[in-house]
């Protein structure tokens, strides 16, 4: 198996998205209204960006797709489909069942926890430098650019 | 909400289209995933309005294209550096991007071909959009008025004589019993000196009548148009004002509508102001009602034509149907009115066409030659990559050796076609710019519209689109070629660094197209020069050195009576003449050569009855100076004194063209004619005796044989719009703020306007010709070097392919002279060649220069043979480069080699 780090640091897209599925399989639609209502709206993935962030994640085997959780498992099982805030109305099962999910892999789940220790190795050097945030930095730059009081 | 399903459904649509853009392992394997989640977002935007949709649909879109360039050039942001080389091998998309890189690497490597590539192609793509954008600008694109094919200018023609100009009651009738036009207007051009702030400003403008703005279809920008009431005598001291001049006076100030303006003397309230593309007459900066009297419209004036006239035409009516229903009109006006209307023809023309049509022949040959210029352009890009193709057979063959597939090779080609082509377009997007500019700039101002033409971006499109598909052709082809064969036969010709005769034969052929093409167009520029210089050499009859002319205007409302006229102009003129360094000054009613004035006028001889085809003549209004100050010689009788003033016995004297026309064999000295004259008090129609005769002077045109001619005593007939005319001892412009002081202490609020020496009037009158021919002669350079280039570089692959033949002859005792020759006589034989159907093709295309020609004919021998020398010097010299290089080729070094 390759080494964790030679895949960071994660770019912020990414970092984003494994931290989306960190707690459930999503699929896309769901990893972006995730994404957006975590960082408040502050980063809305587009389509394009994600899907070619999702592939390249996949052929690097740091997330898996999988069939819809219903088909694979039957009706009833609830999970992604709570994600979507507001969700408005049902869709048909056909629909939903044909869809692509997401899911970490265990290798994944090393490569986000390396970049997290990363990230936070960084913010604590700042801090001991006496740089500290201001306000509510914005998710999506956390460890590029941490703004100076 | 049923708008948003429909806009949530395109926009899906729309988007699943774009998926296209997508490399396709990412389209096969996530395209249903990305349309649904398009899908998902755009219907919880839906929610929030339209445009939500359109906003996300944009940034959608947006993102698709830039991340997938991104995945082509493999900048994606999912791959680590390690895998990206793994999946180029396995992906020709990766691949391309390498391609092209490893394309800008080889090209950057060899500059020099790289750059004539280049700039061949930006010439080419530059000087043919640049010239296109122009004959788009000022003859195919509509005028920007309402339907304006509906627009029409009205004509009339007599004895074969085609005039825009109609007499008041003849425009009456032709356009309201036709019944084919909606509305009308008579147009009568005029000058007026505004005072207000500052120096008098002399401007351009005309008297309209009231329907003007209704025929263009234009609402003014601010304020109103002309109404019906604007049209009575007494409440027509109204003035619309141009774009331009609002601006220039009023500092573009919204509210000048109501306010009033000094003019000539009067003043007027601003009604309003028209939009900017309210250009008619030419030059035109305000408008003014024009009221006709009962006398200007009454039948004795039919004869009197003095207002210009457009139309437009009633909707669904045909030009056709027009012009029948003008004509038979035209043939109840010559019934009844024979003495005025016999033999008057009256037509339309679109108003569009016939402002365009002094300068279409020009534009149309200046687009054929730019064309021929992107033909050479082509062709020479064409043979650079075929002599590319060929050094680098060697290479082909490695690649294949070491694996490399057809389709591999073949790509790699193509990667360096694009990458060229795309630098060819992008270079020639900045020569059609600035030639675009330079055109405009340089452009004589006599061209119409030419001010508002800008970059035509679909013809910019053309141009790279077309260049681009020849260095794609003719990269692919010899790609095509060079790599079709087997890897053994690739390797075993590879050594020679040749790929045999055929390709020579197409070089040599390209060459041969090149130089023919640009002998086309170098005859077609000699002929201009040709007819430029002879134009050049015309006498006009009158001497235009040290003159200086500028133009005065009296307005009637200060100079009220034709008298208080005649005794301001000859008192100004005197007190010019009286100046220190002026040799004398006089004022005319006509200048020569002065673009667009024209007034003739129909006159009988004593004793002939008043009839059709009585004797017309151009009619100049003159003081008695006027012919020692242009230098016009005087052939027989006198000229005019200060004694011919309004008490004397009306005189006249004529020039030679009309003592001969009408007077043929006799001495017209001392032969009455009657001859009427329309002044501000009436119409002036006495006997009048002949003087007098002046030679022929030149009047619409270098190129127009001298009209006959009729010249008045200004005394008699004293018109207020003078053109001044001063021949100085010294440099003529020095003069004029003498002038401009005289005139100022003689009438403070009178501008001196057109302010300019006879040389520039001569000059401008063949600008037009100028432009043309100095175009012409930049194409066919073009073309020249273009074809040079070719030849040279033709014979350079010659002799390196034949540096081991070359070797041998001098071995075994050729002198290097013997060699030298050789390839003097390849490229002499292809210049010879490609002059000889250039030659045949110039004599073919030769024709359409016809109506631009002056003084040579379209087969003239002497440009022929200077077109020959000069072509065949340049094919000399282009191969005598590397003939002499063949000459140096060390024998045993040529032996020893592979």
């Amino acid at each position: 198996m390759d080494d964790v780090r030679d895949y960071l640091p994660l770019s912020a897209q990414q970092f984003q998205i494994l931290l989306a599925l960190s707690d459930a399989e999503r699929h896309g639609y769901g990893i972006i209204l995730e994404i957006a209502e975590r960082t408040g709206g502050s980063m809305r993935l587009g389509t394009g960006t994600l899907y070619t962030a999702l592939s390249g994640l996949v052929d690097n085997e740091i997330i898996e797709d999988t069939d819809s959780p219903r088909a694979r498992r039957g009706a009833g099982r609830r999970g992604p489909r709570e994600a979507r805030p507001g969700g408005r109305g049902p869709r048909s099962n056909e629909d939903d069942s044909r869809r692509r999910y997401y899911r970490l892999t265990p290798f994944g789940r090393a490569v986000l926890e390396a970049e997290t220790s990363r990230l936070d190795g960084l913010v604590k050097q700042a801090r001991r430098k006496g740089v500290t945030p201001v306000g509510r930095p914005a998710l999506g730059t956390l460890g590029t650019s941490p703004r100076t009081k | 909400m049923n708008a948003h399903r429909w806009l949530v459904s395109s926009a899906v649509r729309g988007y699943r289209s774009a998926l296209r853009l997508c490399p396709r392992p990412l389209r096969e394997r996530y395209g249903d995933d990305m349309r649904r989640t398009f899908e998902d977002r755009c219907e919880s935007e839906a929610s929030r309005g339209a445009l939500a949709i359109v906003a996300l649909f944009t940034r959608e879109l947006l993102d698709l294209a830039l991340t997938s360039f991104a995945r082509r050039v493999g900048a994606d942001p999912g791959v680590r550096p390690e895998n990206r080389v793994d999946r180029q091998r396995r992906h020709p998309v990766g691949a391309l991007a390498h391609d092209i890189r490893y394309a800008i690497r080889m090209l950057y490597r060899q500059p020099a071909f790289t750059a004539v590539a280049v700039l061949t192609q930006a010439l080419g793509i530059g000087a043919t959009t640049a010239v296109f954008t122009v004959v788009d600008g000022v003859l195919l694109r509509p005028l920007p008025y309402r339907d304006p094919d509906a627009i029409v200018q009205l004509l009339h023609s007599r004895n074969g004589r085609t005039s825009m100009s109609y007499s008041p009651p003849n425009y009456h009738d032709v356009t309201t019993e036709s019944g084919v036009f909606s509305e009308s207007a008579a147009i009568s051009p005029a000058t007026g000196s505004v005072t207000g702030s500052g120096d008098p400003q002399q401007i351009e403008g005309a008297y309209v009548t009231t329907g003007f703005f209704n025929v263009l279809g234009v609402t003014p920008r601010y304020g109103r148009g002309f109404v019906e009431a604007d049209g009575v005598k007494g409440s027509d001291s109204v003035v619309i004002l141009s774009d331009a001049l609002w601006r220039r006076l009023f500092g573009a100030r919204p509210d000048v509508v109501g306010s009033t303006m000094r003019m000539d003397g009067g003043t007027f309230t601003i009604a309003g102001v028209a939009p900017p593309e309210v250009t008619i007459p030419a030059g035109a900066e305000f408008w003014r009602p024009l009221v006709f009297t009962p006398d200007n419209l009454s039948d004795r004036q039919r004869g009197a034509q003095w207002v210009g006239a457009i139309a437009r035409l009633e909707p669904g009516v045909t030009l056709d149907r027009a012009q029948n229903a003008m004509a038979t009109v035209a043939e109840r006006l010559s019934r009844d009115y024979p003495r005025t209307n016999q033999g008057r023809t009256m037509s339309a023309t679109r108003l569009q066409d016939r402002i365009v049509r002094g300068i279409r022949p020009a534009l149309l040959i200046l687009l054929g030659a730019v064309t021929l210029v992107l033909l050479v352009a082509c062709v020479n890009v064409a043979n650079l990559l075929l002599a590319r193709a060929n050094s680098r057979t060697r290479e082909v063959a490695v690649r294949a050796a070491v694996g490399a597939g057809r389709g591999r090779l073949v790509q790699q080609f193509l990667a360096e076609s694009v990458v060229l082509g795309l630098a060819g377009g992008l270079a020639g997007l900045v020569v059609a710019f600035w030639s675009t500019r330079a055109l405009v700039a340089l452009g004589p101002a006599s061209i119409p519209r030419l001010a508002d033409v800008g970059i035509d971006w679909r013809v910019l499109a053309f141009t790279v689109a077309t260049a681009a598909l020849t260095s794609v052709v003719f990269g692919l082809v010899p790609a095509l070629a060079s790599t079709g064969d087997t890897v053994a036969r690739l390797i075993s010709t590879a050594g020679r660094g040749s790929m045999g005769h055929g390709r020579t034969r197409i070089r040599k052929t390209l060459v041969v197209c090149e130089m023919a093409l640009a002998v086309v167009l170098l005859v077609g520029a000699g002929l201009l020069i040709r007819s430029y210089q002879r134009i050049s050499d015309v006498n006009p009859g009158f001497s235009p050195d040290h003159v200086l002319t500028f133009t005065i205007s009296l307005p009637e409302a200060k100079y009220k009576t034709i008298a208080a006229v005649g005794q301001f102009m000859q008192q100004y003129v005197a007190q010019l003449g009286a100046r220190p360094g002026v040799d004398s000054a006089a004022a005319v009613y006509g200048l020569p050569l002065d673009d667009g004035f024209s007034a003739s006028s129909s006159f009988t001889r004593a004793g002939e009855p008043d009839s059709a085809d009585t004797p017309s003549a151009g009619m100049r209004i003159i003081t008695p100076g006027y012919f020692k100050a242009l230098s016009i010689p005087v052939r027989a009788g006198r000229t005019f004194t200060a004694r011919d003033d309004e008490t004397a016995p009306e005189v006249v004297v004529i020039n030679e063209e009309a003592a001969r026309r009408f007077w043929p064999g006799k001495d017209p000295i001392g032969e009455q004619i009657h001859l009427g004259v329309r002044l501000a008090d009436g119409v002036r129609s006495g006997q009048k005796t002949i003087v007098g005769v002046v030679g022929n002077v030149k009047f619409g045109g270098l190129d127009v044989s001298a009209p006959p001619e009729v010249y008045l005593p200004h005394a008699q007939h004293p018109v207020s719009d003078m053109t001044v005319v001063v021949r100085t001892a010294g440099d003529p412009i020095a003069f004029a703020p003498v002038a401009r002081a005289d005139l100022a202490a003689l009438d403070r609020e009178r501008p001196l306007a057109a302010v300019r020496t006879m040389d520039e009037v001569v000059g401008r009158s063949i600008a037009e010709r100028r432009f043309t021919m100095l175009l012409l002669a930049a194409f066919a350079a073009v073309a020249v070097l273009l074809a040079a280039i070719g030849v040279y570089g033709v014979l350079a692959y010659l002799v390196s392919q034949r540096t081991q033949e070359i070797g041998l002859r001098l071995a075994i005792g050729a002198a290097p002279d013997d060699v030298v020759r050789l390839f003097l006589r390849e490229g002499v034989t292809l210049a010879i060649v490609g002059l000889a159907a250039g030659l045949a093709g110039a004599l073919v295309a030769g024709r359409a220069l016809d109506a631009l020609l002056f003084g040579v004919t379209s087969t003239d021998p002497i440009t022929y043979a200077g077109v020959a020398g000069a072509l065949g010097f340049a094919a000399l010299a282009a191969s005598y480069f590397p003939a002499r290089r063949a000459a140096r080729v060390d024998p045993m070094m040529a032996l020893r080699a592979d």
